[in-house]
């Protein structure tokens, strides 16, 4: 188990220069804090604009191109047009709660990213509930979401939010029973033990070969976690105008915009640590390490790995975003009762088959499925 | 199945006439129980613009511009019926080139119609990229449109006796291309739509109207020929040169959405076929050709007959209606579009009454939500293809 | 139990069969990713209207005999047509001529219906003002011709379907200045020749 360790170095260079180590350590805190949020954002920026050209390649249009090279700058364009656009609060709403909603759901979004890693140490926090963590938090959102479409004093936005809260519960069981299946199989929570379960064999060692069927059920539910079409129900366009942000513009609207494709960014992430092997490249980099008979603490060693770890993973993570692009551009939406009984009749037992098969397989084949 | 009665307020929600997929401006009122529709009230009349009682004080020429404006995505059509009325009316013949260029456009515009409407259905339930895809095609349609008529929506072509002007040079070239090039495009549109298990579902056994019911609302076009009736006036009045080509009328049994859905993919490709045999028979043949064989033949041969005119005669400014009454019907993409026409001897109609076939198959709407979802609002008024400017007019 | 495990089947069947679907579905999208777009980059890029387009309206003062022909066949009697019946020579005589392009539809009644060719359809479509009235053209104003698109330096002229080659689809592909599909009648005169003489 190698990797930097950023922690340490960054405390170990400042109290080489004469801070006492609880002070470095105070310096180090928010830094990775920051980084995270940063990049997230970006990610989700990346996200829009990837969005807007994939749609346009797949419809044979151009889309943005004026705004830098390939018009990469567009979602800066639109952020600042959101941040400097009013606020227009409807008549009637509730103040607190029409504010409170955004926050919630973009908030509770972030604070998933907590533990999910960029690499064997570039997460915030590693801790023992790692998966778990993230499916609870994550389902903190409907309540932002139900908040919003009850504060907006609009018909469109209740059902919208009433859809997004019945959506979110249908769907997080699934989703849990995948990742429990995972969280079986390596004996852990954590994402980290999570991926290195998955290193020994490079591509072979992925967990997506070991459980096709929860892969499955963990991309459907995920897709319906973030709201995508074909599961986009609670702001179907041609139902409920905009569901249940029908009612905002401005700062809020970009939360939720902002809050929606940094989902999309989780959900990449997690089905790349869960099933795509994270960090790990599709061959064992420590062997080739081994074989080239450079020593696992090198320096130089060590920062190309990690490079090509947080590539592999930004690598993982955009491929899923692309096909749920291109699947929202390709497929109709579901109808909500056909969307519950996906998740209940469907996704549910299965999941839970799943679950079944692999504890029998890993009482019956213990070295592959983890003892 | 059982279910637990729960006794919730209903809540009545307004969709329309700004809502985003609301076909133009109607205005239905639903009342909701929780997802479920109870019960659906279309308002109408936001589109209103007296285009019966515009007839009525201008000379036929003077209103031929206005009726592209009633169903504005089949404009061929409104402008076939408005000619077709006094030229019945008044005993005009039509010349028999005259009459296949307006097959052609005819079948070029229920193409497009149908086109248009594949795109929103499948928008209405969620899918925005086939919209994109149908645009395309039906540009293509619209430039040889704007190339024969000067025009890509609102034509003024036809005219009492005949057409505006004989196809330009080259027309029949690229029109065949077209059709050779639209009929592997229906079939991407299949392959993208038809057998999608989302799109299936959520249309199958939708708003299913049967045969008898279809009869006693008094539908019309797909919607009457996807329960399960082979209506098609077509062939039924024998108008234009219809019965001279080959072609069989387009139906289906399910009456749901789907049958709908398949009715017009079916008729799309019919027409096209339709439209390769025009070209093909046309008399005369292309533009260019028929030129050649004018200046070969010189000023007194069979070239120059009626047969090979694309008008008979053109239409005075005073064209007089004269007195009689008659009704006049073509098959428009949505159905049965008809006019009733009284004339008394002047140049004004007395009374010019349109029968839109929107206006009759959207009266059925309220009966098939009832009891659906509220998705299934968009589905089925999707499969009903209405035009507001034809509903309302 | 069996009965249990075939319906097990059929629906794993079903799953498998909406999987291929779906995915033949994206696979249509795929291929699109790969065609050029067909947009027009309006206004780096242009369509070439028609030969036939019906535009703003040219009119020639000179040709005018004051008729009212283009009033009458007017939908909504547009033209105004303003003249003094000139007793000397019995004749009337054009004083001013406007059409408000507010208010014209392009219909193209007056122009056809002219019977000294007075009026003439050109290709200029995109009229915007910032006041309507701008838009009320007098005679002057409807003497003027508009650009062409193929003359303005700073614009890529597109073809139109109906003008294209035999076998092109695509304006973008084609060169605008290549001869469109159909033979000229003289051309095809010529050939008839030839096959009656070999
Ligand atoms: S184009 Fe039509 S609307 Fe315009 S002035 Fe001429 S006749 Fe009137
Ligand atoms: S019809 Fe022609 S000649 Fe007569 S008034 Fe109009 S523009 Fe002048």
């Amino acid at each position: 188990m190698g990797g930097i360790d950023l922690q340490r170095s960054l405390v170990e260079v400042l109290t080489g220069a004469g801070l006492s180590s609880g002070a470095a350590k105070a310096i180090w805190m928010p830094l990775p804090m920051i980084l995270i949020v940063l990049v997230v954002t970006v990610g989700a920026l990346v996200c829009t604009w990837l969005e807007r050209k994939i749609s346009a390649a797949a419809q044979q249009r151009i889309g943005p191109e004026y705004a830098g090279p390939f018009g990469i700058l567009i979602p800066v364009a639109d952020v600042a047009k959101l941040v400097i656009k009013q606020g227009t609060p409807p008549a009637k709403s509730d103040p607190l709660l029409y504010t409170l909603g955004p926050a919630i759901v973009f908030i509770s979004v972030f604070l998933c990213f907590l533990v999910v890693p960029f690499g064997q140490n570039l997460l915030i926090s590693n801790i023992g509930t790692g998966i778990f963590f993230v499916i609870a938090i994550s389902s903190i959102a409907p309540i932002g979401l139900l908040m919003a479409g009850y504060a907006s004093n609009n018909k469109y936005s209740l059902l919208g939010g009433l859809r997004a809260a019945a959506q979110s519960i249908s769907y997080e069981i699934p989703l849990a029973l995948a990742a429990l299946a995972i969280a079986m199989m390596s004996n852990s929570l954590s994402t980290i033990d999570i991926v290195s379960q998955q290193a020994d064999y490079g591509l072979l060692s992925w967990n997506i070969l070991r459980q096709p069927i929860g892969f499955v059920i963990f991309v459907i539910a995920a897709l319906a976690e973030c709201e995508r079409l074909p599961f986009d129900l609670p702001e179907a366009e041609e139902e409920l105008v905009a569901g249940y942000q029908t009612e905002y513009t401005g700062m809020r609207f970009a939360l939720f915009y902002g809050g929606s494709y940094a989902n999309l960014v989780l959900a990449g992430m997690l089905v790349s640590i869960l099933y795509l092997g994270g960090w790990e490249l599709p061959f064992p980099i420590d062997q080739v390490g081994d074989m080239l008979g450079i020593a696992p603490s090198t320096a130089w060693w060590q920062i190309i790995t990690a490079m090509l770890g947080i590539t592999a993973i930004l690598l993982k993570t955009y491929f899923f975003v692309f096909t749920a692009i291109l699947l929202r551009w390709s497929v109709p939406r579901v109808r909500i009762d056909q969307l519950l009984d996906l998740g209940w009749k469907f996704l549910l037992p299965i999941g839970l088959f799943n679950l079944l098969l692999t504890a029998a397989l890993k009482l019956a084949l213990p070295s592959w499925f983890g003892g | 199945m059982v279910m637990i009665e729960t006794k919730a307020e209903r809540m009545v929600i307004n969709m329309g006439p700004h809502h985003p997929s609301m076909h133009g401006v109607l205005r239905l009122i639903v009342t909701l129980d929780g997802e479920n529709v109870v019960d659906c009230e279309p308002v109408l009349g936001y589109l209103h613009r007296s285009m019966e009682k515009i007839a009525e004080n201008r000379t036929i020429i003077q209103y031929l511009p206005y009726v592209t404006r009633w169903d504005y995505l089949a404009t061929m059509f409104t402008e076939a019926i408005t000619v077709n009325a006094p030229e019945k009316l008044a005993n005009v013949p039509v010349p028999r080139r005259a009459s296949y260029i307006r097959m052609i456009m005819l079948e070029l515009s229920r193409i497009a119609s149908h086109l248009l409407w594949l795109g929103t259905f499948v928008a209405d339930i969620g899918a925005q990229t086939p919209f994109f895809y149908v645009f395309r095609e039906r540009e293509m349609i619209y430039d040889l449109f704007e190339a024969a008529t000067g025009m890509r929506m609102m034509h003024n072509y036809f005219r009492i006796g005949g057409v505006a002007a004989d196809l330009p040079y080259g027309w029949v070239d690229k029109c065949e291309d077209f059709c050779h090039y639209f009929l592997p495009m229906v079939d991407e549109y299949e392959r993208l739509v038809t057998n999608n298990p989302i799109f299936r579902r959520r249309v199958e056994g939708l708003g299913t109207i049967g045969r008898e019911e279809a009869i006693n609302w008094g539908l019309s076009g797909p919607m009457l020929r996807g329960s399960g009736i082979k209506w098609d006036l077509r062939k039924v009045d024998h108008y234009e040169l219809y019965d001279e080509l080959d072609w069989d009328v387009q139906w289906d049994t399910g009456g749901d959405c789907l049958a709908r859905y398949f009715v017009r993919v079916r008729e799309m490709r019919e027409s096209t076929k339709m439209v390769l045999q025009c070209l093909k028979q046309m008399p005369g043949g292309s533009y260019e050709n028929l030129e050649a064989q004018r200046m070969q033949a010189g000023p007194k041969s069979e070239w120059n007959s009626m047969d090979y005119q694309f008008i008979s005669k053109k239409p005075s400014p005073t064209f007089k209606v004269p007195s009689g009454e008659h009704y006049v019907r073509v098959e428009a993409p949505k159905g049965e579009l008809g006019v009733y026409l009284i004339g008394e001897d002047n140049v004004f109609p007395w009374r010019w009454k349109i029968r839109p076939p929107g206006f009759i198959n959207l009266q059925v709407l309220p009966q098939l939500v009832r009891g659906m979802k509220i998705a299934d609002i968009m589905a089925i008024l999707g499969s009903v293809d209405i035009i507001m400017g034809e509903v309302d007019r | 139990m069996l009965k249990f495990l075939s319906k097990v089947g059929a629906y794993a069947k079903d799953a498998v069969q909406a999987a291929k679907y779906i995915g033949q579905g994206m696979g249509v999208t795929f291929d699109h990713m790969r065609r050029r777009p067909i947009t027009v980059q309006y206004p780096y890029e242009k369509l070439i209207p028609s030969e036939r387009f019906r535009g703003r309206i040219h009119f020639e003062f000179d040709k005018c005999i004051s008729c009212e022909v283009c009033v009458r066949v007017c939908p909504i009697n547009l033209p105004v047509v303003d003249y003094k019946f000139n007793s000397e020579y019995k004749k009337k005589e054009l004083k001013s001529y406007s059409i408000d392009f507010g208010v014209c539809i392009f219909c193209g009644n007056c122009v056809e219906y002219c019977p000294t060719n007075a009026l003439s359809m050109t290709e200029e479509y995109d009229l915007s003002t910032y006041d309507r009235h701008e838009l009320n053209f007098d005679s002057v104003a409807l003497g003027r011709l508009p650009t062409k698109v193929t003359e303005d330096p700073l614009v890529t002229p597109i073809r139109e379907l109906a003008y294209l080659p035999k076998g092109a689809m695509e304006g973008h592909q084609v060169d605008h200045r290549q001869r469109r599909a159909g033979q000229r009648p003289e051309e095809l005169m010529a050939e008839s020749k030839e096959g009656t003489e070999a």
